[in-house]
């Protein structure tokens, strides 16, 4: 009947299909449907934000089931239950269908390519939601002492969700991203608790509860953010060390209540559990660490929960990218390690937590000696001899270090910046002019000469800080007008 | 009989004032070539370095005198002794046409003077360009060889006009071999271009594309040659109209197998190399009028006029074809050529008058040689001998 | 080099069997020439190149040409895509890279491995040298082109005002620096890039080079090193942050050098010549067969027809003749029968 239906009504699709104006923009209220398997049509590109204004917040059950103590289950009709694909599309064909034909008037396709466009003019674009603290510390301020409402661990006994007060994890802990075993999937589960709360509040629903109220970037944006939401206590220490565990290595005092103010969410390194990266990442790397074994986990440039990935990704702004290049592979400076690793005196320092660590300070720029200006003459040319404002571009590199916690204690001193342009000087001692090294290009170690080490390590930075390259910003040409300002 | 019709010594016919004055700017045109270069008289760009001049003095001439070699191998080695009447003047056209090639190379080339230098100084054999000098060095001899004749007897030379006709059967097969390998080998010019030539028109057997409708377009070419030099020297011919008629009718039907096998050739290429897509770009539809309306068409055209006698049809078929040669090398060599850039070569009014003038200055020798030599008839002393 | 390499016309027509022996002997079937060792290159690194035309003026410069004055910072020239031209052997373009970040591309002559123009050139202008350069020498030059046309990156071009003598016009790699005696001077653009986005070395040096810069800068390249293998390679290469084809250039380019596919015609030249007159002289003496054949047929007709009509005549004498002596005969009968009668019609009278 519905295949009938499906080629009766091609004329319809051309002349009528879709009543509304196509998006043309990518939306977070459109979800793609698509069902198992082997597809003989495209997947629908739903509007469920349309449905949603359309219907009204007080019609969820046209299309979504609630059960008897009110909770929902956000799965398209008994679509859940459904044997099998076949089925699962049937009830979906029925359902959609059936309601667009009964509506008065009706509307809404009810012919295959009305829902199945060769090519969607729709695309979802849901951005990731993330319960932050600052989110989180809303929700304890309006609910207080009721952890319970979200927070819940599965008594294995009985299977059923109970309370478990003062063990409150993240839910990526159990609801991985597919359903398994029983346990929904983060989507389900997030949904079902989110939704039906925002839902189910006191005098009305409560937003956000539609897709975009959630999963627009703009909407996030919108939250209001709690400037310095208080720390999430879960018997954590505000102090402890990182290690391997064997008294020879050079253990990592860290400091945890410090990162705590500084990340978005405890998830930003607990990716999964709130427990120590060691009972996953163990050193022999296990498979519940990914293979990932426990140096790779803190040590891994390309990772975002890793401490070397995170410190990197700060310089990753315009007023480092001067001498951080993102783009290269290079890892930290083997002078970093200390930084970090500054290691327990004996093995019985390790038993107690470490001592606070104390602000780095930085020596004001006056105590270094520098000149204010260098005249760059690489000879010949067709423009002059370029005026290097060095005492200008101390200052202006300066600045950030001096204004961020982690740069001052990984620059450590004032002059730790030269290298920037000083690389291979040793920092506080005086670097050696550049010709000494670039005298002559050498092809073999890809060391250039002196003029090319000149521009490429002033136009290098000035890429990549945005500033301006072309030839006249630095050098007048001969007999020519002044340097631009 | 030609000795009979000499024409009245008026030097201001109408023929003479118009050759006269194309032919008079041509010269000029030849002076600002020789003077500031080829800057001055074409459009040519180093994106495209090869304009009318290659793509009609030298691509279409060489396959529109492609009539020489398949008359001659027709009637001498193929037994057709009915076309004989049309050899000589095929041949003539043929050599003509070679002759004309070389001297319109002379005009385009940067150091003409260094023409021979292939053959005397330093040879490049990889060079697909070196195998057409090579044959249509050759060829150009064979051709004023087996052109000899006409002249002897004009001459009266007859025992050097024996020796000549007595290697007839030799020239003829060394004809068709030079023309086989030239012909294609002004398409395999292309074949180390394939970035460059549009997809439609650039193949690995365009050698082959190029002498399968080489030979359609000698075929052709012969058709309207005839008609036109039938009407022009009714005076000397000395075939009737329905002779002429009856062999325009065989022609047609060559024309039209080989018309058809050029349409198999192309259409075969686009399926084995994934092509037809390229069909629905505005090139398709180019190329879609180059094939239906310069190869389907007279193709169908030969079919009609042949089944039902219709003589001017197939004539206006012939100068389709004749057309279609030309635009099909024109496409190769300069339209569907640098298809990825947008800067596109029109030719300078100097190439198109230079190239109008190569052909008036042929057909005032062919003129010039028909009136005096037994080119369109034979001579009453050598009537019915070989 | 490969116009050295593969086999001269005349001995691909006429020796087709010493050639099937030299590849039993040699293996020159299998063989892969890797091209001169140790020859120079030099890779042109375009996330390095800042689009100051420093290489143009130096080209200029180096080769004795007039020099675009004010050149060297000039930023207007990009508005449109240049090439190279007989005055200009060098050409940087702009090209809109990720984000819209220019990025800047220097083309030449890129002095492939295997040289199409080599390869189509009738006179052999050009040489592909064991130092790596492509040189062309204008004495033996025709001035038809053909290299022009063949180059599949753009990179010659010809002197159109030149009424007598013009020249192909390309980038020479500096051959006469680069061979300099007491060793190797930069080429011309190499010594003047200020950010050197041109490195000049042994081929084989710089691409390990150019491996060792991707390698060590991921996000800065993508990982290729445009000219490696391109149509045979180039001793010009390239990296880049940005696809090649958003460069000007075809991103994924052959391997198969092209004088390889446009020099397979010369497979069929020794058919066609051994092949054709055998063919031709079947096709003449089928042809004077069929003649000789109708001709005798004529003559035995003719014979036919000939005996018959000889035979009728003979019938007919035979029947004319055998009437005559019937009528004869009768004629006699009947003079007998009337002398007979004339006699017994007397002879009683005579006897009563």
């Amino acid at each position: 009947m519905l295949r009938l239906r499906c080629s009766l009504s091609v004329a319809a699709v051309l002349f009528g299909g879709c009543g509304d104006a196509p998006v043309t923009e990518p939306s977070a209220g459109v979800l793609r449907l698509s069902g198992t398997g082997e597809l003989t049509r495209p997947p629908v590109h739903f509007r469920h934000e349309q449905h949603t204004k359309a219907l009204g917040p007080a019609s969820c059950k046209e299309c979504h089931l609630q059960g008897a103590k009110g909770e929902w289950s956000w799965t398209f009709l008994s679509a859940r239950a459904a044997p099998d694909a076949d089925e699962a599309m049937h009830r979906f064909h029925d359902g959609c269908i059936g309601c667009h034909e009964r509506a008065t008037p009706p509307s809404g396709p009810v012919v295959c390519a009305g829902c199945h466009p060769a090519t969607p003019r729709l695309i979802g674009a849901q951005a990731e939601m993330r319960f932050d603290n600052s989110l989180h510390a809303r929700h304890v301020k309006a609910h207080p002492d009721k952890c319970d409402t979200c927070h819940h661990v599965r008594d294995q006994a009985s299977g059923a969700l109970v309370a478990a007060p003062g063990q409150e994890s993240g839910c990526l802990a159990c609801h991985g991203p597919v359903a398994r075993d029983g346990v929904r999937s983060l989507r389900q589960a997030s949904h079902d608790s989110c939704v039906s709360c925002h839902l189910q509040a006191k005098s009305e629903p409560r937003p956000p509860f539609t897709c975009t109220g959630c999963h627009d970037a703009a909407a996030q944006a919108a939250f209001t953010r709690l400037p310095d939401p208080p720390r999430l206590m879960r018997g954590q220490p505000d102090h402890l060390w990182v290690s391997g565990g064997k008294a020879s290595e050079t253990a990592v005092p860290f400091a945890h209540a410090a990162h705590e103010r500084i990340a978005r969410a405890c998830s930003d390194c607990h990716h999964l559990t709130m427990d120590r990266c060691s009972s996953c990442h163990t050193q022999a790397g296990a498979e519940k660490g990914g293979g990932i074994i426990l140096a790779e986990a803190h040590h891994r440039r390309d990772a975002t929960a890793s401490c070397v990935g995170c410190h990197a990704q700060q310089t990753e702004v315009k007023a480092c990218s001067g001498c951080h290049d993102p783009s290269a592979a290079a890892g930290p400076e083997k002078t970093s390690c200390v930084v970090c690793h500054r290691g327990a005196t004996d093995a019985a320092a390790l038993t107690s937590p470490p001592p606070a660590p104390s602000p780095v300070e930085l020596a004001p720029l006056a105590t270094l000696v520098y000149e204010a200006e260098i005249v760059i003459d690489s000879g010949g040319g067709e423009y002059q001899a370029a005026k290097l404002p060095h005492g200008k571009i101390i200052t202006a590199l300066d600045r950030p270090v001096r204004d961020s916690a982690l740069a001052r204690a990984f620059h450590q001193q004032t002059d730790t910046l030269c290298a920037g342009c000083h690389h291979h000087a040793p920092v506080g001692t005086r670097p050696a002019p550049c010709v000494s090294c670039h005298g002559v290009a050498g092809v073999t170690d890809d060391r250039p000469g002196l003029k090319v080490a000149y521009h490429r390590q002033c136009i290098g930075c000035h890429e990549r800080m945005g500033l301006p390259v072309g030839c006249t910003d630095c050098h007048a040409a001969i007999g020519g007008a002044e340097v631009r300002p | 009989m030609s000795q009979t019709t000499v024409a009245p010594r008026r030097l201001l016919t109408p023929f003479n004032v118009i050759a006269g004055g194309i032919l008079l700017v041509g010269g000029y045109i030849l002076l600002v070539r020789f003077i500031e270069g080829l800057a001055a008289t074409t459009n040519l760009t180093h994106n495209y370095p090869w304009g009318l001049w290659i793509g009609f003095d030298v691509m279409s001439g060489v396959a529109l005198a492609a009539g020489g070699f398949v008359t001659s191998a027709a009637v001498y080695l193929f037994g057709m002794k009915e076309y004989k009447p049309i050899v000589r003047p095929a041949l003539l056209t043929a050599f003509l046409g070679y002759f004309l090639v070389v001297l319109g190379l002379l005009v385009d080339l940067g150091r003409p003077w260094h023409l021979p230098y292939p053959f005397i100084r330093q040879a490049g054999p990889t060079s697909a360009l070196f195998e057409v000098a090579l044959c249509v060095a050759l060829y150009l001899t064979v051709l004023f060889v087996e052109c000899t004749p006409a002249a002897f007897e004009w001459l009266g030379l007859a025992r050097w006009r024996k020796l000549v006709v007595q290697g007839t059967i030799a020239l003829t097969v060394f004809g068709v071999i030079l023309s086989t390998m030239h012909q294609s080998s002004l398409g395999a010019l292309f074949v180390i271009m394939p970035t460059k030539v549009h997809p439609l028109w650039y193949s690995e057997q365009l050698p082959v594309h190029f002498f399968v409708s080489a030979v359609a377009a000698g075929l052709c070419m012969v058709m309207v040659e005839g008609a036109l030099s039938h009407r022009a020297f009714s005076a000397q011919a000395e075939i009737s109209h329905a002779e002429l008629d009856r062999l325009t009718l065989g022609l047609a039907k060559a024309a039209a197998v080989v018309l058809a096998t050029y349409t198999a050739v192309k259409l075969v290429d686009l399926s084995l190399a994934h092509k037809w897509h390229h069909l629905l770009s505005g090139w398709g539809a180019w190329y879609a009028v180059e094939l239906g309306g310069f190869v389907l068409l007279p193709c169908l055209a030969f079919v009609i006029g042949y089944r039902e006698k219709r003589l001017k049809l197939i004539r206006a078929a012939a100068a389709v074809v004749v057309v279609g040669i030309m635009l099909n090398r024109f496409n190769v060599s300069f339209i569907a050529f640098n298809y990825q850039l947008s800067e596109r070569y029109v030719p300078h009014w100097m190439e198109i008058w230079m190239s109008v003038a190569l052909v008036t200055f042929g057909v005032v020798v062919f003129r010039w040689i028909v009136q005096r030599m037994p080119i369109l008839h034979e001579h009453p002393d050598y009537r019915g001998s070989h | 080099m490969s116009v050295s390499r593969r086999g001269f016309l005349t001995g691909a027509a006429f020796g087709g069997a010493s050639l099937a022996a030299g590849r039993a002997l040699g293996g020159g079937g299998v063989h892969h020439f890797a091209g001169h060792p140790g020859r120079y290159g030099l890779l042109h690194d375009t996330t390095l190149c800042v689009g100051c035309r420093s290489c143009e003026v130096a080209c200029q410069k180096v080769n004795g040409m007039p020099q675009t004055p004010g050149a060297v910072g000039d930023k207007s020239a990009f508005a449109a895509e240049r090439r190279v031209t007989p005055d200009l052997l060098t050409v940087v373009n702009r090209y809109d890279g990720d984000g819209g970040a220019p990025v800047f591309r220097k083309h030449q002559c890129m002095h492939c491995n295997e040289p199409c123009c080599a390869s189509v050139c009738l006179v052999r202008a050009f040489t592909k040298t064991p130092e790596g350069p492509v040189l062309y020498d204008p004495d033996v030059c025709m001035g038809c082109r053909y290299c022009v046309a063949a180059c599949p990156y753009n990179a010659l071009s010809y002197e159109y005002d030149e009424p007598l003598t013009p020249r192909v016009m390309r980038c020479t790699m500096c051959y006469d620096r680069i061979t300099a005696a007491g060793g190797p001077k930069l080429p011309g653009c190499a010594e003047a890039c200020p950010n050197g986005a041109i490195t000049f070395g042994r081929r084989d040096e710089l691409i390990e080079l150019a491996r060792d810069r991707i390698k060590k800068n991921p996000g800065r390249y993508i990982n290729h090193i445009f000219g490696e293998h391109e149509l045979g390679g180039t001793s010009w290469m390239l990296l880049a942050g940005t696809p090649f084809s958003r460069l000007g250039l075809h991103d994924e380019l052959s391997h198969t050098p092209l004088p390889e596919i446009g020099t397979s015609f010369l497979s069929v030249v020794p058919l066609v010549i051994t092949i054709y007159p055998g063919l031709l002289a079947g096709f003449y003496s089928f042809s004077k067969r069929k003649e000789r054949l109708a001709a005798e047929e004529a003559r035995a007709a003719l014979a036919a027809e000939r005996a018959r009509a000889d035979k009728e005549l003979k019938e007919k004498l035979e029947a004319a003749a055998k009437k005559a002596a019937a009528d004869k005969e009768k004629a006699v009968e009947a003079a007998v029968k009337k002398a007979t009668a004339a006699a017994a019609a007397a002879q009683p009278k005579a006897t009563p």
